[in-house]
């Protein structure tokens, strides 16, 4: 074991039989399991591992856990490199690399530290002040400021790992592990409850893993391990170690991440990284514990400044001597505990330095018999030093703490151990809308009244002694039983030793004398300091969310969990107000940052939306298709041929289709199986056309409208028998009318007998059509297809190539067609037989292109037309609105609005040219030269090329478009800048008496 | 005249019989039998109607289970409960032939259809559907129909840490490799389609 200077010999729970080795800025270093980051650095006696975020200044390890604001690293490396990860949170493991952040060239030379010399210039709101002006230029400004203020570096390559969601729901969650969670999860767990308990460490204890104490005359720890090994006996119980709760929603929906394999150089055997846990509880306790705040003096940011309770970590849990001498500077009581335990750990403790001018005589005692002398009424009122603090200066603090008096005094030391008091951990209790409440003895927020099923116990609950947490734990764990229906045992809390109250002096920042220079810092992370309140106060920036907008503070991946206390006391005492008339800003989720591969989880890449294939799809795409989305659909464009590019493919299969014959998949459109005694009422309602005498055997083309009178679908309906319906809809709206038509048959209409459901995955689609359909079609059937047995828009049950189908004769190309429906399964024999068959009759396939080539040479309407905006009379469909029953939509389609003059109706259009494309998606304007704003007279809704034509051909909604046909306007896209001569004509472009499709 | 037309699974090409994921010692955390030539009939009807219930179950030869969630089984075949007026029935004989007062789907070839067995199939399921499926919760001989990685599943527990799944065909690829990927971690097995 070479190198780690700082490391106790014994002591603390790492396993110094197995020594890691990891890299920290390219030099290696040797750490134990069991260590973090943090505590391996310093065991290696680096101190400045990092440059702060405005100026540059140096920074070292502050904190132990999830406070720390300043150990900021880049983790990992290539693909699988992660920035801004608290070096205190990163459990070693060997091979690790992580290197400092936001300093160039390098930690110790740092070129941006010149903006810690300009920092007169820099000061709250910098930004925002010199940045305004021109406007124009902040994307250039923006970008260098994020190279000079910037954190680490985002991974360039794809996450190579798998992350999971998971679902889970229980009787009682207790988030935090710590000696009240754990009591509560014993409690709740003997009495049979599903319980959850999550904490965030490796390892339960919480604070017992730092701070020796005993429970009935044992080691703490010893409780902690029997308990922890008794919850992962219970069946009933889930035990989650390296689990944050991070987020707290409605309904006790708290969300956990799990990081599974963020403590190894890869994750194993297929595990995710991480597991984001979605638990819906019937009742939560938080025993998330309290975070201990900082004292604000002059170059309180200087490698060498930690919290007391993080020294003491460092000590018992990590054998590692975070300094060799140290003062501590205190404001309560539980820095006593802390100087005693950094003394047993071998670190000389210079004097404890309280502000308070008489503490508890226990804490004296305690001082004395150690040894340690104490200044009381004093307070450290600057730290010195450069790339690591190397002294402080001492003053007395005058009665009311509003300024420092008498001698200065400067004491040598490389390590400032402090405590401003501790916060407990209200943060998801403040997520769960629960109220706080100022505790003047605690100068802290504590919870108070909850909104949800919760409560909280322990140090959340600001009950710092332990027999207090153990006893609160119980309490919680059996009242949450109990409330989710168990009977829980009741349970004597243990006896234990007892820490003194903490009893602070509130001193929210130490004054700066006139003869001393220095920034006093609150926020470490945001280089936010004490005189930055000032100033956003002078500049009217009161309330506390404009400070923290103004000033960042407590913004970051920190959270400001170290600050914000003293931020907003520092501006109520600029206002002259108590602590809790200014407020507290907002706590939001997530509790500590979560990687964005954990919110995705499995729905990353192709997995982004569900995807739907035909039966079919695995021939389209043998057979060279490209396909295009339809809803959730995968739809095959065209088939090309020797090279043809896409648009050569879809030209040539449309010509094709009108001249001889071709296959189509149409699996996508929604059916619908309606059946009952009132169906066809049903239908009657539903459509704006009449069903009531559709005879057995017959299709109809139906248009339903909403309720406000715009049209919603359309479709055809065919009676198989007669009580019984087949509905079809189009692609993109066949959840939409599924919906709509079950909630008229629920609750507008419960008196009409009619079932359905969406049969569209119980039938395949395959439509045939052109001039040799039939003649295809009796070469795979042994029925009788003639015109005779089947006209237009008739329909059979029969066989097609040996499988059951139904037969509709419907045309949606107006060219002689038939849709033939069968069973998926059958479906790809069905498929090739008729391309066996049709050889003769030079049969092909054709894509989705191809098809709405067919459509739009008829006029017929989709989406683009069926735009939540046209009525049926917009879109030609006037006379088949039945005056003769209601329907649907049919008291508001009578809206004078949607009536008369100025209404955009279907029409088509034709290039005056000839030649050129008309603009997708272009106004029809009358004159590109006139003043603007030009009247917008209608829009292009489809267009293609149409080679059955020889020119390119659209349909459009134009205002008064009937009578407009003839006329010559423009179709202008400003997005492409292209302008089109059209001509207006009738929207059938082919066969308008419709022959074709009756021959 | 009967089907002379070959028929072709949903997962033609997609699924193969094998051991994958993580190597458990223990065994495969799941195995997944696609089951094929199942006869599946979607049943809807009113029960106020005097016929109705009767002739079903005379069809079937078991009662329609009336509370939400619930099942009826007997050799070959289930019944699920879907709605306050419709059921799946799914059954390894022939289709019941069933008279005019049920309006009657088949939807067996709509469907794929997978057996999950084994100790994870709980958490793996709970990777994708919000619904609790603690044995305490979601026992042996229920049934729901709901969400499982964002695709509507009917899923039946027919015996312990044993779920059949029932998924609308046109999804059954994407939700294929859903299942797949989330039993990863736990190590899967699939066996010829039965």
């Amino acid at each position: 074991m070479t190198g780690q200077a700082f490391r106790n010999a014994d002591g603390g729970g790492i396993d110094r039989t197995k020594p890691l080795t990891f890299t920290f800025d390219g030099k290696s270093y040797q750490g134990h399991c069991g260590d973090t980051l943090a505590s391996a650095l310093l065991a290696n006696g680096v101190r400045l591992v990092g440059r702060s975020f405005k100026y540059h200044r140096p920074r070292g390890i502050f904190g132990a856990g999830v406070e720390e604001p300043n150990a900021l690293v880049q983790l990992r490396q290539g693909a699988r490199t992660e920035p801004n990860i608290p070096a205190t949170r990163i459990e070693l493991y060997d091979g690790l690399v992580a290197t400092s952040q936001n300093r160039w060239p390098s930690l110790k030379f740092d070129i941006g530290a010149i903006n810690a010399v300009l920092h007169k210039l820099f000061p709250a709101g910098f930004y925002y002040k010199t940045f305004m002006w021109p406007a124009k230029l902040w994307p250039m400004y923006e970008h260098f400021i994020r190279h000079i203020a910037g954190m680490g570096k985002t991974p360039t390559e794809p996450d190579p790992d798998d992350y999971a969601h998971r679902f889970a729901h229980c009787d009682v969650l207790v988030c935090g592990g710590g000696p009240a969670g754990l009591a509560t999860a014993l409690v709740a767990g003997r009495s049979g409850a599903r319980v959850v308990l999550c904490d965030e460490n490796d390892t339960f204890g919480g604070a017992l893993r730092s701070q020796p104490q005993t429970i009935d005359s044992r080691p703490a720890m010893d409780w902690v391990r029997d308990t922890a090994t008794e919850l992962g006996r219970l069946e009933n119980v889930t035990v989650l170690n390296r689990t944050t709760a991070t987020a707290y929603y409605d309904h006790n929906m708290v969300v956990l991440d799990e990081r599974v394999a963020d403590h190894k150089i890869a994750p194993e055997n297929h595990e995710p990284r991480h597991r984001l846990w979605q638990v819906r509880a019937q009742e939560v306790v938080l025993t998330t514990g309290a975070i201990e705040r900082p004292l604000i003096f002059a170059g309180n940011d200087r490698p060498g400044v930690m919290l007391a309770s993080a020294a003491q970590t460092y000590a018992n849990q990590f054998g590692v001597r975070a300094g060799e001498r140290t003062v501590v500077f205190t404001n309560n009581s539980s820095a006593y505990a802390a100087a005693v335990d950094l003394q047993a750990a071998g670190i000389e403790i210079q004097a404890i330095i309280d502000a308070r001018n008489e503490p508890p005589a226990g804490d004296l005692t305690r001082a004395k018999d150690a040894g340690i002398g104490v200044l009381t009424g004093h307070a450290v009122v600057a730290a010195l030093g450069n790339h690591a603090v190397n002294s402080v200066t001492v003053m007395a603090l005058n009665e009311d703490g509003a300024d420092v008096t008498g001698e200065p005094h400067d004491i040598l030391c490389d390590l400032v151990a402090v405590s401003g008091g501790w916060s407990p951990s209200v943060h998801l209790f403040s997520q769960s809308r629960g109220k706080l409440r100022y505790d003047d003895d605690l100068t802290a927020f504590v919870p108070d009244r909850s909104f949800q099923r919760e409560r909280s116990a322990g140090a959340a609950n600001g009950s710092f002694d332990l027999s207090e947490c153990l006893s609160e734990g119980f309490t919680a764990g059996a009242k949450a039983a109990s409330q989710a229906g168990f009977e829980a045992a009741a349970m004597a809390a243990p006896t234990c030793g007892t820490e003194p109250e903490l009893r602070p002096r509130a001193l929210w920042a130490v004054p700066l004398p006139d003869f001393l220079h220095g920034k006093r810092f609150l926020d470490l992370q945001n280089d936010v300091t004490a005189d930055d309140v000032g100033l956003a106060y002078r500049e009217g920036y009161r309330s506390v969310e404009h400070l923290k907008r103004y000033t960042t503070l407590g913004m970051g991946t920190d959270q400001g969990r170290t600050s914000n206390v003293n931020g907003l006391a520092l501006m109520a005492g600029r206002r002259c107000e108590a602590i809790p008339a200014v407020g507290t800003t907002t706590f939001r989720q997530p509790f500590t940052p979560i990687p964005m591969g954990a919110i995705a989880g499995a729905d990353s890449h192709d997995h982004v939306s569900p995807t739907r294939l035909s039966p079919l799809y695995q021939w389209h795409k043998d057979h060279g298709a490209p396909f295009t989305t339809a809803g959730y659909w995968m739809r095959a464009q065209a088939y090309p041929q020797g090279g043809e590019t896409l648009e050569e493919a879809y030209l040539r299969e449309a010509k094709h289709v009108r001249e001889k014959v071709g296959i189509v998949d149409v699996s996508t459109l929604g059916k619908i199986d309606l059946q009952g005694k009132d169906a066809a009422e049903f239908l009657n309602r539903v459509y704006i056309n009449g069903f009531a005498k559709l005879a057995v055997g017959k299709c109809r083309y139906g248009v339903m409208l909403r309720d406000d009178g715009i049209v919603f679908d359309d479709g055809t309906v065919t009676r198989i028998a007669e009580h019984r319906f087949l509905i079809t809809t189009t692609t993109l709206h066949a959840g939409a009318v599924m919906t709509h038509l079950e909630y008229l048959a629920q609750v507008e209409w419960p008196e009409l007998d009619v079932r359905m459901i969406s049969v569209t995955d119980d039938w395949t689609g395959i439509a045939l059509a052109g001039p040799r359909a039939r003649a295809v079609l009796e070469c795979v059937t042994e029925g009788d297809v003639s015109d005779v047995a089947l006209p237009f828009m008739g329909f059979q049950e029969t066989h097609i190539a040996g499988a059951a189908a139904r037969l509709y004769r419907i045309s949606f190309s107006g060219e002689q067609a038939y849709e033939i429906n069968m069973a998926p399964g059958h479906a790809l024999a069905v498929w090739e037989a008729l391309l066996e068959a049709g050889a003769a009759d030079d049969i092909i396939p054709y894509g989705s292109e191809a098809m709405n080539i067919l459509r739009i040479e008829k006029g017929h309407v989709v989406g683009g037309e069926l735009n939540g905006r046209t009525t049926a009379a917009d879109l030609g469909f006037g006379k088949m609105m039945s005056s003769q029953k209601p329907f649907v939509g049919h008291v508001l389609a009578g809206r004078e609005g949607l009536n008369g003059e100025g209404r955009q109706q279907l029409v088509g259009l034709i290039p005056v040219n000839g030649r050129s494309r008309i603009p997708r998606g272009a106004q029809i304007i009358a004159d590109t030269g006139a003043k603007t704003p030009i009247p917008r007279l209608g829009e292009v809704t489809s267009q293609c090329m149409s080679p059955n034509l020889g020119h390119p051909i659209g349909l459009g909604i134009l205002a008064n478009g009937r009578a407009r046909i003839g006329d010559t306007l423009q179709a202008h896209s400003p997005l492409t800048k292209q302008s089109v001569a059209v001509t207006v004509t009738d929207p059938i472009f082919i066969d308008p008496a419709g022959e074709r499709l009756r021959g | 005249m009967a089907d002379t037309s070959p028929m072709q699974s949903a997962l033609n090409g997609i699924a193969q019989p094998g051991d994958f994921g993580a190597d458990q010692p223990a065994g495969p955390g799941v195995t997944i039998t696609e089951r094929q030539g199942l006869q599946i009939l979607h049943v809807a009807g009113d029960i106020r109607d005097a016929e109705f219930p009767s002739q079903v179950r005379h069809a079937i030869g078991l009662p329609l289970p009336m509370s939400a969630g619930e099942t009826r089984a007997s050799q070959g075949t289930r019944v699920l409960w879907l709605g306050p007026d419709r059921w799946l029935v799914a059954t390894e004989d022939a289709l019941p032939a069933l008279s005019d007062a049920a309006a009657v789907n088949d939807v067996g070839q709509g469907r794929l259809v997978l057996r999950l067995t084994g100790p994870r199939v709980r958490d793996i399921l709970a990777k994708g559907c919000p619904l609790d499926l603690h044995a305490s919760a979601f026992p042996t001989g229920h049934c729901a129909e709901s969400l499982i990685g964002h695709i509507g599943v009917t899923i039946d527990c027919t015996a312990d840490e044993t779920f059949d799944l029932y998924v609308n065909r046109s999804y059954a690829a994407f939700f294929w490799e859903w299942l797949t990927r989330a039993a990863m971690e736990y190590g899967y097995r699939v066996l010829p389609a039965g």
